[in-house]
């Protein structure tokens, strides 16, 4: 019986070798994409577009005070 | 819940350099004698600002840095640190310089920063550092404000470098080290200035990344900054600030001082802190933000101060937080879509990738939050992608040995089509014009009457490979071994099918083929000493149900209907007229004029009241050679079959006799020769039409 599910248990982890091992060879590799200054480029990026997609959403100018500069 | 979105502080007003300045008081940079008046009407006007800050650098004798002299004969830094002393809180630029912009003589630039260093000033370095202090921005060589300002007004460092990745300034450094010592940046010193701080009240603690300020009613801001000192930056819109032109406010305070003119609201500087900087394009002072490629970066000084004011800080989710999550999701993804048809693996990582970044947006909106976006996103696309080529190829294996093992058991045609289209596995059929060709071995009996059983089907499986042969390849869909007959069909799969008149040349194109190969097989068996085999094909078209025919746990694809029943008596009549394929009028007149063709006779098949003409096919027209007739004889033979018909039987036997002579074994010849003359003497009733009457199968 323990034989039998000990090799079930074989079968269903060999059946899913790529997708138990593929997430963690892509840590180990986006750890070392992490060093590269393409990695904070790319990183960067994003930031900068979530600045920009956020300034536009504040609905109004709420301070009493806040005259648009010209 | 709504975003954390402070506004812009109202006390603090940016006081532009800005073109219109520029046009009025010449170009830049100007002599120091402007940014005195300006202090001086300020004074002047009782306009009583919190504290003055010029974003600008004050940090050389005017003449030695300009090379000019004031036209006045004013010392004009005289001048500017006189104005600076009459108000409360005035704060200047101070710059570090890093190891790449040191003047060239390093040691006595660092000597000089030493004597300045040294010298009498109102800005005091920061004594509450806990943590090494050399990681933080700075270096042993700096430039401070001339000696004479450094006296009355404070400084700050303005240096705002930005990231050599992408040139946009994240962050800038709140603190400087110049030597041993650390000062407060730009910023830090006006926000100590706004929230009246002193600075042995500054606490760093760099270990924790933490900048506490404390003032003296004992109220505390925590400010995050990073190992190295540097603030990141938490960009809000740039058109919030309260703003006003230099000149414009230069002129509505004089206007205020020489004859009471009231200020208008945006003059009123009562209690406000004004930072002063360059805001024309073209000047120094600019540069990209996140928010705009060419920003003032006055402004990075105002958004670092308005985000301490409203503790508006950038805040990270932790790498750690982020890898949990990420292998949660990708581990959760790839194991339960599993098996998933592929649309899935595509479908669920995609939803996947753009609900975590419009999370991630809405994050960054509501909370300021930053959490990484670009390795968690590729990362979680390429496994995802790696998965789905592991799919397909699964799919693609699983589909080829599926292919074989049915192949042996269905036409392969249909099995390709079914892997393609698996709803028609149904039950069920439709209507189709099909051509049906029928084969069997003539006197089968005699030939499995003398041989075992194990080598007769060894013998038949040798001649079913040569004839399933010349089905596969001229497009035909095998449908079924009935003992030693086969049975195939053209038209019946619509994914195979090339038309009618395509699919009944490709029939009769396998017919041929199949009696081709049977007489290189008759001369390998005749070589092994085995008899020789002959056949009888029989093609015909018709509209016939194509369907898979059967119950639920056991059914075949095949095609049923008269035309079917037609085609195999085609088969069973070859051996009347000593023949080996017959074609009936339909498949006829589908093949066109690409065969040599004659008629064998007018037939009325058993079971039929209706007599159709019936054709042999001697050869494709391209491949002459393989007929036995001539153009010319089948021309002879044609006419005298139609004068057969016509009751001429004294041409009908003119033209057979001749016919006979280079074909004197034909069947049909010596048979049509016979009835002529016999016809000659008895002529048939008034009602003969010719026909044959096919009393056998």
């Amino acid at each position: 019986m323990a034989k039998q599910t000990s090799s079930s248990l074989f079968d269903w982890v060999k059946e899913r070798m790529y997708h138990l091992l593929a997430p963690v060879v892509a840590l180990g590799l986006v750890a070392l994409f992490q060093q590269t200054p393409f990695a904070d480029k790319l990183e960067y990026l994003t930031v900068n577009l979530r600045f920009q997609v956020r300034a536009p959403l504040r609905s109004s100018c709420r301070s009493a005070s806040c005259a648009r500069w010209d | 819940m709504p975003p954390f979105d402070p506004p812009a502080d109202p006390r603090l007003v940016l006081v532009g350099i800005d073109q219109k300045s520029l046009d009025h008081t010449g170009s830049w940079p100007w002599p120091r004698n402007i940014e005195a008046d300006f202090m001086k009407t300020i004074v002047n006007a009782g306009a009583n600002p919190h504290t003055v800050a010029f974003d600008l650098l004050f940090t050389d004798d005017y003449d030695k840095f300009h090379n000019l002299k004031s036209t006045s004969g004013d010392n004009y830094d005289e001048l500017l640190a006189n104005a600076a002393g009459q108000l409360p809180s005035v704060v200047t630029g101070a710059l570090s310089l890093a190891p790449e912009h040191k003047l060239k003589d390093e040691l006595f630039a660092e000597s000089e920063t030493q004597i300045e260093l040294s010298e009498p000033s109102l800005t005091v370095p920061l004594p509450s550092v806990r943590g090494n202090i050399n990681k933080i921005v700075g270096s042993n060589v700096a430039i401070f404000p001339i000696r004479s300002l450094r006296k009355q007004s404070l400084f700050g460092f303005v240096n705002d470098e930005p990231s050599p990745i992408d040139h946009v300034r994240h962050s800038i450094p709140l603190l400087v080290h110049v030597k041993d010592k650390v000062y407060p940046s730009f910023a830090l010193q006006i926000l100590c200035q706004m929230l009246n701080v002193d600075p042995d009240k500054v606490e760093i603690d760099l270990p924790n990344c933490i900048v506490k300020l404390k003032n003296a009613s004992g109220k505390i801001w925590s400010i995050p900054i990073s190992e190295r000192g540097e603030f990141t930056i938490n960009y809000r819109r740039e058109d919030g600030f309260q703003g006003v032109s230099f000149i414009t406010l230069l002129s509505y305070l004089g206007d205020h001082a020489a004859n009471g003119t009231p200020l208008p609201k945006e003059a009123d500087i009562q209690n406000k802190v004004l930072l002063i900087g360059q805001t024309e394009t073209g000047l120094t002072d600019l540069g990209p933000t996140p928010l705009q490629s060419n920003s003032p970066l006055v402004y990075t000084h105002l958004n670092v101060i308005n985000n301490v004011l409203h503790n508006d800080y950038l805040g990270f989710v932790p790498l750690f937080w982020v890898v949990i999550g990420w292998a949660f999701f990708t581990w959760g993804t790839l194991l339960s879509l599993r098996y998933a048809p592929i649309f899935w693996f595509v479908y669920i990582p995609m939803s996947v990738t753009l609900l975590y970044t419009i999370f991630a947006f809405a994050i960054f909106w509501v909370w300021s939050l930053e959490i990484a976006m670009a390795w968690p996103i590729l990362s979680y696309g390429v496994v995802n992608f790696g998965a789905v080529i592991l799919r397909w190829r699964e799919e693609q294996r699983g589909k080829q040995q599926l292919k074989q093992i049915f192949s042996r058991m269905l036409p392969s045609g249909l099995v390709s089509h079914l892997l393609d289209h698996p709803e028609n596995l149904n039950l069920g059929g439709s209507m189709r014009p099909v051509t049906i060709l029928f084969s069997d071995i003539r006197d089968y009996t005699k030939f499995s009457e003398n041989i075992d059983t194990a080598e007769l089907v060894r013998q038949l499986n040798i001649y079913f490979e040569r004839m399933v042969a010349c089905v596969e390849e001229c497009r035909g869909t095998l449908h079924k071994f009935i003992g030693d007959a086969v049975m195939a069909a053209w038209g019946d799969i619509p994914a195979l099918s090339l038309g009618v008149e395509e699919d009944a040349r490709n029939s009769v194109r396998s017919a041929l083929m199949m009696r081709l190969k049977l007489r290189e097989l008759n001369i390998e068996r005749q070589a092994a000493g085995q008899i020789p085999l002959r056949i009888g094909i029989g093609l015909n078209h018709g509209d016939v149900a194509a369907a898979q025919i059967g119950a639920s746990i056991r059914s075949e694809f095949t095609v049923i209907g008269d035309p079917v029943n037609v085609a195999s008596r085609l088969e069973g009549m070859t051996k009347e007229f000593h023949t080996d394929l017959a074609i009936s009028e339909s498949v006829r007149l589908l093949i066109g004029d690409g065969f040599l063709v004659r008629r064998l006779g007018l037939i009325q098949l058993k079971g039929k009241t209706k007599a159709t003409v019936v054709y042999e096919v001697l050869a494709e027209k391209t491949k002459p050679h393989e007929s036995k007739w001539a153009e010319e004889d089948i021309a002879r033979y044609e006419q005298a079959f139609d004068d057969f018909l016509a009751r001429r039987f004294t041409e009908a036997e003119a033209g057979f006799l001749a016919c006979g002579k280079n074909h004197p074994e034909d069947h049909c010849v010596k048979r049509y020769l016979e009835v002529s003359r016999e016809f000659l003497i008895n002529p048939p009733p008034p009602d003969w039409d010719g026909r044959i009457v096919m009393e056998t199968k």
